[in-house]
């Protein structure tokens, strides 16, 4: 086919509405708010939420997963879209979330230790975490991913990383809402590793799952 | 320049309202930008050719992701640059395999034994000639000219079991005969 016949079918066929990336982000923060909101009603807040948001630490974990998770999602979105893909200050915009995830991780991590050393043993658990990284992964995770694809991403895998980063950023951010679970080794074995290896699957996975 | 932005800028952001004329100008221009831009990056016209197509589909498609009022050339040049990079790592990729086809043929050749491929075959021929006109044609047309045994059968008047049959069993003798040759070797 000559190119100009090319040029002369793509004329021919309807507009397509604009979208833009912040609506996405707008509808995806309110989905993963409902289903927070849905989380906390089905299972019921932990029971000693008022008191531990009483501590520092607790509070600033929360508050830089939430942090964490939003910057991704935004970014994700933002650097799928072909205007912003080639610009510079965006790619390094993108590593901010990861900062602010590790970040979390290590303040956790430090002042855990600091004001409870006992919380390094493993205390019994249950399967409800997996549940609920399922749940965000499938229904936050795979609208973003699929919403995501339709703004024709040009940076692939680090879209992909970002929106899983986002999805289980806010499964961990609920985890600290409704499972009364203080362990630090709970955290690092079933909160963070799976966190990392969800991320690194979505980026090994961002060329295909994004494929346009 | 600037004034060609703002009028890539108008012409997509009319396409966008439907204007199809607007739609079809602006991909004109776009094309002539992706001529410069892959001719300076890519050294065979069909190449530049076949990919300035897949550019503009990916324009058309991701065309609902363009912002009325930003400029249209980083918009547009990120899908080309994201498309050039695929291009050339799906490239690079056939180069390999072809190499790599390449070399399996070259070490194939070097070790091709002609004596010994020259002797069997010599062999085969012979024990071709020690079979029946009749079973010797069926080999002959099933087994070295690719016929089907329905094809097979069709040509010579057997049915297609009695042509199976007869098949397997002249196989059977040649390789007792090749045995034969081999112990006697």
């Amino acid at each position: 086919m000559k190119t100009t016949d090319l040029i002369e079918s793509l004329a021919l066929q309807p507009a397509a509405v604009p979208r833009s990336p912040w609506g996405l982000v707008l509808v995806a923060m309110g989905l993963t708010g409902l289903l927070l909101f849905g989380l906390g009603s089905v299972y019921g807040y932990r029971p000693e939420l008022w008191d531990r948001m009483g501590e520092p630490w607790f509070g600033l974990n929360l508050g830089l997963l939430l942090l964490s998770a939003m910057a991704s999602l935004v970014v994700s979105c933002l650097i799928a879209v072909p205007h912003f893909s080639l610009t510079q200050r965006l790619r390094l915009f993108a590593l901010l979330p990861f900062v602010l995830w590790s970040v979390s991780l290590a303040v956790s991590l430090v002042l855990t230790l600091a004001t409870n050393p006992e919380s390094i043993r493993p205390e019994p658990w249950d399967l409800f975490c997996v549940q609920n990284f399922m749940v965000f992964l499938l229904l936050p995770g795979a609208f973003f991913l699929f919403q995501i694809r339709k703004l024709a991403p040009t940076q692939p895998r680090w879209s992909s990383g970002l929106a899983v980063l986002a999805a289980t950023s806010m499964g961990n951010f609920s985890l600290l809402l409704l499972e009364q679970q203080n362990s630090i080794f709970h955290q690092i074995v079933c909160h963070w590793s799976p966190t990392m290896m969800f991320v690194l699957l979505g980026f090994c996975c961002g060329k295909k799952m994004l494929r346009w | 320049m600037d004034q060609n932005k703002a009028t890539l800028s108008e012409l997509m952001a009319k396409a966008q309202q439907g204007d199809g004329v607007a739609y079809k100008d602006l991909l004109g221009q776009c094309r002539l930008m992706l001529f410069a831009l892959l001719c300076s990056r890519l050294h065979n016209d069909a190449q530049v050719e076949d990919l300035i197509q897949e550019i503009l589909i990916s324009l058309h498609k991701a065309r609902h992701t363009y912002q009325p009022g930003r400029p249209f050339q980083p918009w547009l040049f990120g899908i080309a640059n994201f498309r050039l990079k695929d291009h050339f790592r799906k490239h690079y990729k056939r180069l390999d395999l072809e190499q790599a086809f390449a070399t399996s043929i070259e070490e194939e050749k070097h070790n091709f034994d002609v004596t010994f491929w020259a002797s069997k075959s010599e062999e085969l021929a012979e024990a071709l000639d020690g079979l029946p006109p009749k079973q010797r044609q069926l080999v002959q047309l099933m087994k070295i000219e690719g016929y089907t045994a329905v094809e097979v059968a069709g040509q010579t008047g057997m049915t297609p079991t009695a042509v199976k049959v007869s098949v397997h069993r002249s196989v059977k003798q040649i390789k007792q005969t090749f045995k034969g040759t081999g112990e006697n070797h």
